[in-house]
């Protein structure tokens, strides 16, 4: 089944309905194959398979922790709206393109501070292209690395929180979503700070790659204090988003809620607020909403569907039978999600990988939160190892043809070695995940 | 100075990654889209409903003390009809993401050709034997008069359930029409419509 | 001979929680091993096939053949069906196994479901429940008014006659809710359970006795069809089975309660139990909200009358024939 979705997502058709139909087609086989040809099929022998998927959706649609999620794109496209980003690449530019690598900087703050932007990372990506390739172009840096930079900054928004993919997470396996919240958001703004690093050193050794901005006026007061001053108020809103949850004043749904409205009030301030927004808004939230739901719903039906034909006990025996330690499964697991990076997308791996070795691992003796914490940064590289890169599909569709493919396929391997590296340090610091989590509990 | 001012209709535009081939518009078909159109449309406003029921939920928890067991149960009431109707609305303007590393080299009338075999192997087939089942799952919460579960919570289950009646009718009815365009584009027929003056 | 079964059996609660989601399991065991593995009842986790919540809805669409839960979940479906998983001021587990098996009560369950086309069979009883985790003492009815508390079952509808705000969370958001005050207090199970969801870390004062639920009752739930399609044979193999989940699930309920309750003072949490004039207060809210709901649904009616009507011939039994309770436990 696996592989024939493998196959099938190449045909172009929408993941979400390969995912649905795949599951139509191997019931129809299986319920045949038991009738007429007397196969052993375990579970799946006749189309009552259906009602249980109807009840699955209907289980989606009254999971209340998913209220969250609609409420975190819409905050997150609010804010692109805003004007914020506009803002702060004009502010930072001025204040930081003087310095070597300074413009490869400013465009990974923003997207840290994009985060919020909760992993609607089409949108981040493009933001951030079209921001600032053009300037980075003008500043002779190498296309191989802006274009590496742009799209591993628009990917740090599935990471930090508030982020939609850790809310899926935490609803496939039943954790609490404000503690994952809470486990990510030391190593998502540490990559963060790895990327800069790596921007910063590679500039100073390879000149050639990012030189300065020299036509700059003088560092002023005023300058500073305009930069802060665009800074502050989407940084407040993402602390008073996160502190809410952190504090325990507020559910990440109340969270979410109030975050929109916040990112909502901030459109306003930049006049950048209309009834024409509102409702662009709007519909953008129910597309968006709409395609995570549809690989949602894709995705249970062809879970059902494997689960019926005994895959669980499969996948989970084989993990389990693996000899090596329980360290070294944890491992060949992360590997295994890395290797499907390269294929599928974050969703489905979420839906379809997580929840077959969730009980894996915590029969192990492993920190759930740890784990899925480590998962994420695992598949947050999928957005940027090609073929199947959302990252890189969007970066194509909007750079100057001046920057080719292979510019964009080169330019990332760094950022993809930096994401490698951050799941080490996270496997060897648990502490890195789990100390926050740990501080609001006393 | 630079000035770094973004047109965001480029934005939607780069991220939109639509099956790149325009299908013509037949009579049917704008029919159809027409209808699951409206419904999308008017759906979307429900996220601000949603936002500002979500913060009046939290203020009158700070204020009051107090909260409303329908009023949040109307949450994700609100959150369920959001998502469903958008799935057609989704369809129709084709945000569900596609892999089209390789399709995008093809030729249109080989991608119109995957697009048809899709909606009618796949895509069809399992809105067909969803709502089969739905059927039966929405009249029988009809026939027991069920209830919320909580004292206090929204009566009439059958209502919300019957949400995944209207849901997959509207995406069949966007994927009839999507077909039936994709079919004008390779066969001619049935005819082109002339856009109107629009 | 047995006949050849598979059947997928989804459970309303995970594997993981003692008494209340390990019978069904050991019961699948043994139905394994007495038939030599002709009969399987494969368990699943809750959400795995169908939600926690859905285990009588699936069963009666025929959806799946057999799935098992508590019977309070079935409230907004079918009101009687909770009587059986749980009475306020009921029947304790062992005074429920005397009247299911020996006053009528199997009767009027498999009546209660026939309409559904569903074969309910008791299989697992646990011990009473807490009465529930607060952030604040309870001592007076007052404090009750606009308290916002999760709880199940007709239990929810009695606290909501008090003026609480009950809501239907499922367990695994309880701690956050209670955590971020969007929750006052919240019941979920035994001692044990509670105890493996934390909820001690956020709340500190541990109400007792679980008057809402005497004694809670899981069942077994089988399609009808499905049911009549056995031979006596299996069904009679499937039906031992769950009586001896039933004195199985008992035993292990009894046997740990008294350690964790000790570990939750260690823990800093203050034991309480409900003052008189509290559960008086309870009680007749009870017999309000029962004889509400008696009026509307006649097999309601009937089967909390059969339950009311045991309870009274039992009572001088139970009265003079144990004990008091309080005897020689005194601190
Ligand atoms: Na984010
Ligand atoms: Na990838």
């Amino acid at each position: 089944m696996l592989s024939s979705f493998i196959l099938l997502i190449f045909s172009g058709y929408p993941v979400a309905w390969i995912l649905a139909g795949i599951s139509v087609l191997f019931s129809a086989g299986s319920i045949i194959a038991y009738q007429y040809f007397d196969v052993d099929t375990y579970f799946l022998t006749d189309w009552r398979i259906f009602g249980v998927m109807v009840q699955r959706i209907y289980t989606q649609m009254t999971n209340w922790v998913l209220v969250a999620l609609p409420m975190f794109i819409f905050m997150g496209l609010m804010l692109e709206r805003s004007g914020v980003a506009e803002k702060l690449m004009k502010n930072f530019v001025e204040l930081f393109g003087r310095f070597r690598g300074g413009l490869g900087v400013a465009v990974i703050t923003i997207g840290i501070l994009l985060a919020a932007s909760t992993g609607i990372v089409g949108a981040s990506v493009v933001l951030l292209a079209m921001l600032s390739i053009p300037t980075m172009l003008e500043q002779k840096y190498s296309p191989a690395f802006a274009s590496g930079i742009v799209a591993s900054a628009g990917t740090l928004g599935i990471l930090i929180p508030p982020s939609i993919m850790l809310i899926i997470m935490a609803d496939q396996l039943s954790l609490a979503v404000g503690d994952l919240f809470m486990g990510a958001l030391i190593p998502g703004v540490m990559l963060g700070l790895m990327y800069i690093a790596y921007v910063v050193l590679a500039s100073i050794f390879v000149p050639s790659l990012a030189r300065p901005k020299t036509d700059l006026p003088p560092i002023s007061f005023k300058m500073v204090l305009s930069t802060l001053w665009a800074v502050v108020p989407s940084l407040g809103l993402i602390l008073a988003v996160l502190g809410s949850i952190f504090l325990g004043i507020a559910t990440p749904t109340e969270a979410a809620g109030v975050g929109a409205l916040g990112a909502t009030i901030l459109a306003a301030m930049n006049g950048r607020l209309n009834k024409e927004v509102l409702k662009d808004v709007s519909i953008k939230t129910s597309i968006t909403t709409a395609f995570v739901f549809g690989i949602f719903l894709g995705a249970t039906a062809f879970a059902v569907v494997m689960r019926s034909l005994g895959g669980d006990e499969f996948i989970g025996g084989m993990l389990k039978s693996i000899p090596l330690s329980p360290e070294g499964i944890v491992i060949v697991i992360l590997l295994i999600t890395f290797a499907a990076g390269f294929f599928l997308d974050w969703l489905e791996i979420s839906l379809i990988l997580l929840p077959l070795v969730g009980p894996v691992v915590s029969a192990l003796g492993f920190d759930l939160t740890w784990f899925v914490v480590l998962f994420a940064l695992a598949l947050q590289t999928s957005f940027l190892t090609p073929p199947v890169g959302f990252s890189l599909f969007y970066l194509k569709g909007v750079v100057p043809p001046s920057i080719k493919t292979t510019d964009i396929y080169k330019g990332v391997i760094p950022f993809i070695l930096i994401q490698l590296l951050a799941v080490a340090m996270v496997f060897y610091w648990k502490d890195l995940v789990l100390w926050l989590p740990g501080v609001r509990y006393g | 100075m630079a000035e770094y001012n973004v047109d965001l209709n480029k934005v939607e535009e780069a991220v939109a990654h639509k099956a790149a081939v325009e299908y013509p518009r037949t009579l049917v078909s704008d029919v159809l889209e027409g209808t699951v159109e409206f419904f999308g449309k008017y759906t979307s406003l429900l996220w601000i409903a949603l936002m500002l029921l979500i913060v009046a939920n939290v203020l009158m928890r700070y204020t009051l003390g107090t909260n409303f067991i329908a009023l949040e149960e109307l949450q994700w009431h609100l959150y369920a009809v959001g998502f469903m109707v958008g799935l057609s609305y989704c369809v129709l303007h084709d945000g569900h993401v596609r892999v089209d590393v390789l399709a995008e080299h093809w030729h249109p009338r080989t991608r119109a050709v995957v697009e048809i075999i899709g909606l009618v192997v796949l895509f069809l087939p399992f809105c067909y034997f969803i709502l089969s089942y739905a059927w039966p799952f929405v009249e029988r919460s009809y026939r027991i008069n069920e209830v919320s579960a909580a004292p206090g919570g929204l009566p009439m289950r059958w209502l919300i359930k019957s949400v995944i009646l209207l849901a997959f009718t509207l995406m069949a009815m966007a994927a009839v029409a999507r077909l039936i365009r994709a079919f004008s584009f390779l066969t001619g027929f049935p005819r082109e419509r002339k856009p109107s003056s629009k | 001979e047995f006949d050849r079964v598979r059947w997928q059996v989804p459970m309303g609660f995970p594997s993981t929680l003692t008494a209340l989601g390990d019978t069904m399991p050991e019961v699948s065991r043994m139905v394994d091993e007495m038939s030599d593995g002709r009969v399987t009842l494969q368990t699943f986790e809750p959400g795995a096939l169908i939600p926690a919540l859905g285990a009588f809805e699936n069963v009666s669409n025929g959806n799946v053949p057999a799935a098992y839960s508590w019977m309070g979940y079935e409230w907004g479906q079918l009101p009687v069906a909770a009587l059986f998983g749980a009475t306020p001021f009921g029947l304790e587990s062992q005074e429920f196994l005397a009247w299911m098996n020996f006053h009528g009560g199997d009767e009027l369950l498999k009546e209660a479901f026939a309409p559904y086309n569903v074969y309910p069979i008791h299989c697992g009883t646990i011990s009473p429940e807490a009465a529930g985790w607060f952030r604040e003492e309870m001592d007076s009815v007052d404090k009750f008014e606009g308290l916002k508390f999760r709880a199940a079952g007709v239990g929810g509808e009695i606290m909501a006659e008090f003026g609480m705000s009950v809501t239907l969370l499922p367990g695994g958001e309880l701690y956050q809710a209670l955590e971020t005050g969007v929750l006052d207090g919240t019941e979920f199970s035994l001692p044990t359970v509670d105890e493996q969801l934390g909820f001690y870390q956020v709340a500190k004062h541990y109400y007792l006795p679980g008057w809402h639920q005497p004694s809670t009752n899981q069942f077994l739930y089988v399609n009808m069809d499905e049911w009549n399609g056995l031979n006596a044979q299996t069904q009679a193999l499937i039906e031992n089975a769950c009586m001896a989940g039933n004195a199985m699930a008992l035993a292990k309920a009894e046997a740990l309660q008294g350690a964790v309750l000790e570990s939750f003072k260690e823990k800093g949490v203050t034991l309480h139990q409900y003052p008189e004039d509290v559960l008086e207060a309870f009680e007749e809210a009870t017999d309000r909200v029962m004889a509400r709901r008696s009026e509307s649904d006649p097999m309601f009616a009937k089967v909390y009358e059969s339950m009311k009507a045991f309870q009274a011939e039992h009572r001088t039994w139970k009265h003079l024939g144990y004990l008091p309770r309080d005897w020689g436990v005194e601190d």
